[in-house]
């Protein structure tokens, strides 16, 4: 437990009060920027990955900074709080740096990895789809799992069950979310990995929830971590601390997690992973985690660009070089289509960007579409890329980089039903989706790439 | 002397305190107050909308020229 949590609250009814919008407006951004400038942190736009040790030491320092100089913005009593040196350097030398998820034969132990390691980054597949009833949650759920390539699961949150709604804050919610727990220990004792992890309560939108669902036994230490997540921009209120001392009662891990929106408040990805870094210091302050999920997202909802994977690299890069926590980030181009060129590319650039980036993991890794196909291309991919040096990997996403369209996602081909691409009966991959992996296992094996069930 | 096309540089811009102190001096000056709302504040708005539309700005320059313009338009 963090000692640090105490103070936090001690520091957020002491603090200096400060008005939210002169936080935002003024000491935020001036301190982005002044630091900025120090560490001489810039991006060069035709750089898709940041593989340079340098780089990433100065994103660590400037974001340090970042936090030693701001502090975070209590929005419960609109003061802030503030850290010395010593308590961050002590949060950092304390830190978990293994964290073993699961139980029995699906227990795994997440331990540091560097750029090039033969140990390959975790992929937790994305189990379930938006919008869809729950029986075809299911089917989502079980596609993912039955993957060889599948080391846990992320539920994708469940909007109801039925006509029950899931509302915020209400018994509705809880019942949601018990669903969702349920339909992963189902769809996991159908896949034969009773022991799987499944990550967080996606369905849970607030404390009361996820309290609730840990309470009820279908989560546990075990099977799921106990989100603790910071607010964007440098932000806490009470959920974050009450959330941090339920995991440490229950002996819950609690999942860290950092997600700055660029061409907010941000300029641009140098800034953003300065943000990741202050943001992964202030969590270990007043949680003590380890498991870290860092990503980065544009204003409109893009998770896919050079400025994207070059602020996920870097933040990842320069944690794995100070911190070396287990780190996870979004595995994932972000294209909501099935059999789209571009989003197979994208995909396999967040994944190829984080085994060079030393990373231990990557989250909903896969498609947007949730088949389980996608994500054994994810998790594939992140295999056959486990072993490239820096300078190889960045060579082919490069590479990789040239080949997408950019082009909009077909309306037409988006939110096609799970019976458009696999079979129900069997749950195998219709032929055509089978034909379009092939194609891709090709061109990655040109690409330099090889994977052991890559059968030409 | 001040002209509405320098109030509009500084209501892009985004400084607030020189905007309004320029509002003042226009409004002194005898300028008509219309077109310093139109063509100084308003025009100087929709630059920093421009810019954001053409990604050249993010959201904190937006929100910073609603401050520039909400410290002119009282005095106008």
């Amino acid at each position: 437990m963090s000692k640090l949590l105490w103070e936090v609250i001690h520091r957020s009814v002491t603090g200096p009060v400060m008005p939210e919008e002169t936080f935002e407006t003024e000491l935020f951004p001036n301190a982005l920027a002044s630091l900025q400038a120090k560490y001489r942190l810039e991006w060069d736009p035709a750089e898709p990955v940041m593989t340079d040790p340098a780089m990433a030491d100065a994103v660590f320092e400037a974001g340090r900074a970042l936090l030693l100089e701001v502090g975070l913005y209590c929005k419960s009593t609109r003061r802030i709080v503030r850290f010395t040196e010593q308590e961050i350097d002590q949060a950092v030398s304390s830190a978990r740096h293994e964290v073993t998820i699961g139980r029995d034969r699906q227990a795994i132990t997440i331990r540091p990895r560097a750029p090039g390691d033969a140990q390959h980054p975790y992929t937790f597949f994305p189990a379930g789809s938006l919008g869809v009833d729950l029986e075809t949650y299911k089917y989502y759920a079980r596609s993912v799992m039955q993957e060889a390539t599948c080391d846990g699961v992320i539920p994708v949150p469940l909007y109801a069950v039925d006509k029950l709604k899931n509302v915020a804050d209400t018994p509705s919610s809880t019942f949601v979310c018990l669903t969702e727990a349920r339909v992963m220990h189902e769809a996991a004792m159908w896949a034969g990995k009773p022991g799987l992890w499944f990550g967080i309560p996606m369905s849970a939108t607030t404390p009361m929830t996820l309290m609730s669902t840990f309470a009820s036994g279908l989560y546990d230490r075990h099977n799921c971590t106990l989100p603790v997540q910071i607010l964007q921009d440098m932000r806490i209120d009470y959920d974050r601390l009450n959330l941090a001392f339920f995991a440490e009662q229950q002996g819950l891990e609690p999942w860290m997690s950092s997600c700055p929106a660029m061409y907010a408040y941000l300029t641009g990805p140098e800034q953003a992973a300065m943000e990741i870094i202050a943001h992964t210091l202030a969590m270990l302050a007043y949680s003590g985690g380890a498991v870290t999920q860092a990503m980065s997202v544009t204003i409109d909802g893009t998770y896919c660009g050079n400025d994207i994977f070059w602020c996920n690299s870097a933040a990842a890069l320069a944690a794995e070089r100070n911190l070396k926590l287990p780190w996870i980030t979004f595995g994932s181009g972000g294209i909501p289509v099935v059999m789209s060129d571009d989003a197979w590319y994208a995909t396999a650039i967040a994944c190829i960007s984080a085994c060079i980036s030393g990373m231990e993991g990557l989250w909903l890794a896969g498609g947007q579409g949730h088949t389980g196909i996608e994500s054994r291309w994810a998790g594939e991919i992140t295999r056959a890329a486990s072993r490239l040096t820096p300078h190889e990997g960045a060579e082919i996403i490069r590479k990789i980089r040239k080949r997408i369209s950019g082009a909009k996602p077909d309306p037409a081909q988006m939110n096609l039903p799970f019976s458009s691409f696999y079979d129900m009966q069997t749950l195998n991959p219709k032929p055509e989706l089978l034909a379009h992996y092939r194609k891709f296992t090709r061109i990655f094996r040109d690409l330099g790439l090889d994977y052991p069930t890559w059968e030409a | 002397m001040a002209t509405i096309t320098d109030l509009r540089q500084l209501v892009s811009a985004t400084k607030a305190q020189e905007a309004a102190e320029m509002t003042r001096q226009l409004l002194a000056a005898g300028h008509d107050p219309m077109a310093v709302l139109e063509q100084g504040v308003m025009d100087g708005l929709s630059d920093v909308g421009d810019r954001f539309a053409a990604r050249k700005a993010i959201v904190l320059d937006l929100v910073r020229a609603g401050v520039t313009a909400k410290a002119c338009i009282p005095m106008i």
